[in-house]
């Protein structure tokens, strides 16, 4: 089930964590053109903030067209939203060789242990983190 | 009070016990209850246990209460009390899942009762329910008064045969409208917490654990569980008292009149294997009952629920590295 993470101790905003969440979330497939989304004051419930946060992240992404709201119909996916995602910084054949090994190979132990790509892209995002320089 | 009641009265706190050891020895993959949610059940079952038991005990002794509510009348609500107790005990297990810290998740796919309610144990509830009604509804019209004029506490007979001879009697307890009708209005009230309990479970706020949806489902299956345990137990106690009357009124008739059957009595001619059967389905429900609450797993598992779809687990979606 596709979901979102934030994190009141970080000093982004919560409503463009939201915001990024959600495009992560397409960027990964996790959701996809037409795909509905909880009503905003749903997700402000789960999340513990104000309706208003989750409504600015909401209106900033249908400001984008990745969103798109019609009446009685709720909040989807806009079906040119894959389009509008941002390309990879590095195209595939700047990265290091031997780094894309290393991912290679983290990635094939990681899937046969019966990981899904999505929870392996995060658990390298929770770790780079962690390890964060202070 | 029958055999078969009462080897299911011996049977089901040996199968709690049996159950909720075993869920403690499997772990929390394997049975979807994290610590607070299994201490929550043994509190639940305990205290529901012993609730069931005290109202019994004062109920059959006539020590409490008295009036229309006295001579056992809430003998048949007493596994449904307990079966609140033990609803309300799973919901605040329920509610000590954490989820309150800095890091918040939020679900991106509509969360629907219908996604996170297996179908399975719906249908185990509604055919429960059903269960308990239609025999409720049998007795209560079968019923009669008692020797002191109590309504609906025997099942009494009255018949004058082609040759004159008259074939009458009484037995009871029987569980008429004296026993059905408190029992009926605790049940509702018992539909009405369960259902409170599934939407305080609905929308409870994600923990971050990202099959959360998953435990969201287990602790609604052992909801509808508990409700299926304590539905069943009554029902399999007013079927083996309704089986034990028609049975001594069969006996009775018989007496008197070699040829009587159960027509002879107003009764179906499969009145009392009817009333045997709805024992056994009882008692069975009332072990899928225990089953539900103590390992929900067995029916909400993660490939089989609608909700479980490919599990993508939360994006941290602040400051990249």
């Amino acid at each position: 089930m596709s979901r979102i993470l934030i994190d009141l101790a970080d000093p982004t905003p919560p409503y463009e964590q939201i915001r990024r969440g959600i495009l992560e979330q397409l960027a990964l497939g996790a959701l996809k053109a037409g795909d509905r989304l909880p009503t905003i004051r749903a997700l402000a419930r789960d999340l513990g903030v104000a309706p208003g946060t989750v409504g600015r992240a909401f209106k900033e992404l249908e400001e984008a067209g990745v969103l798109e709201t019609r009446r009685g119909g709720g909040t989807t996916v806009a079906a040119s939203a894959a389009s509008l995602l941002p390309q990879p910084s590095a195209p595939a054949d700047a990265i290091d060789e031997d780094l894309l090994r290393l991912a290679q190979d983290f990635i094939a132990a990681s899937r046969s242990d019966g990981h899904e790509d999505a929870a392996i892209t995060e658990a390298v995002r929770v770790a780079l983190r962690r390890d964060q320089p202070a | 009070m029958s055999a078969s009641l009462a080897f299911l009265i011996m049977l089901v706190p040996l199968a709690a016990v049996l159950l909720l050891g075993l869920a403690a020895w499997l772990g929390t993959e394997r049975t979807g209850l994290h610590r607070g949610a299994l201490a929550a059940r043994w509190i639940g079952l305990l205290a529901g246990g012993a609730v069931m038991i005290a109202m019994l005990a004062l109920s059959v002794s006539g020590t409490w209460p008295g009036g229309r509510l006295g001579l056992g009348a809430l003998t048949g609500t007493a596994p449904i009390v307990g079966a609140g107790v033990l609803i309300l005990a799973i919901l605040i297990g329920e509610l000590t899942i954490p989820a309150h810290g800095a890091e918040r998740a939020g679900s991106l796919v509509p969360r629907s009762l219908g996604s996170i309610v297996p179908r399975t144990a719906a249908a185990i509830t509604a055919g429960t329910v059903l269960l308990f009604i239609g025999l409720s509804a049998i007795t209560s019209r079968q019923g009669s008064a008692d020797d002191l004029g109590n309504p609906g506490r025997s099942f009494s007979y009255g018949r004058v045969l082609a040759d004159g001879t008259q074939v009458t009697g009484s037995i009871g307890p029987f569980p008429g409208t004296w026993y059905t009708v408190p029992a009926g209005a605790a049940a509702l009230l018992l539909l009405v917490l369960a259902v409170i309990a599934i939407l305080v479970i609905h929308r409870r706020r994600p923990s971050l654990d990202a099959a959360d949806a998953l435990l969201r489902s287990r602790s609604l299956v052992s909801v509808l569980g508990a409700v299926v345990l304590g539905l069943s137990l009554v029902t399999a106690a007013f079927a083996s008292f309704a089986q034990h009357a028609y049975r001594g009124a069969l006996l009775n008739a018989a007496d008197l009149a070699p040829e009587a059957g159960p027509r002879l009595l107003g009764l179906p001619d499969a009145a009392v294997a009817a009333a045997g059967a709805a024992v056994v389905l009882a008692f069975v429900g009332s072990l899928a009952g225990m089953l539900m609450v103590c390992i929900p797993s067995v029916l909400a598992r993660g490939t089989r629920t609608r909700a479980a779809a490919a599990t993508a687990p939360a994006v941290i979606a602040g400051t990249p590295a």
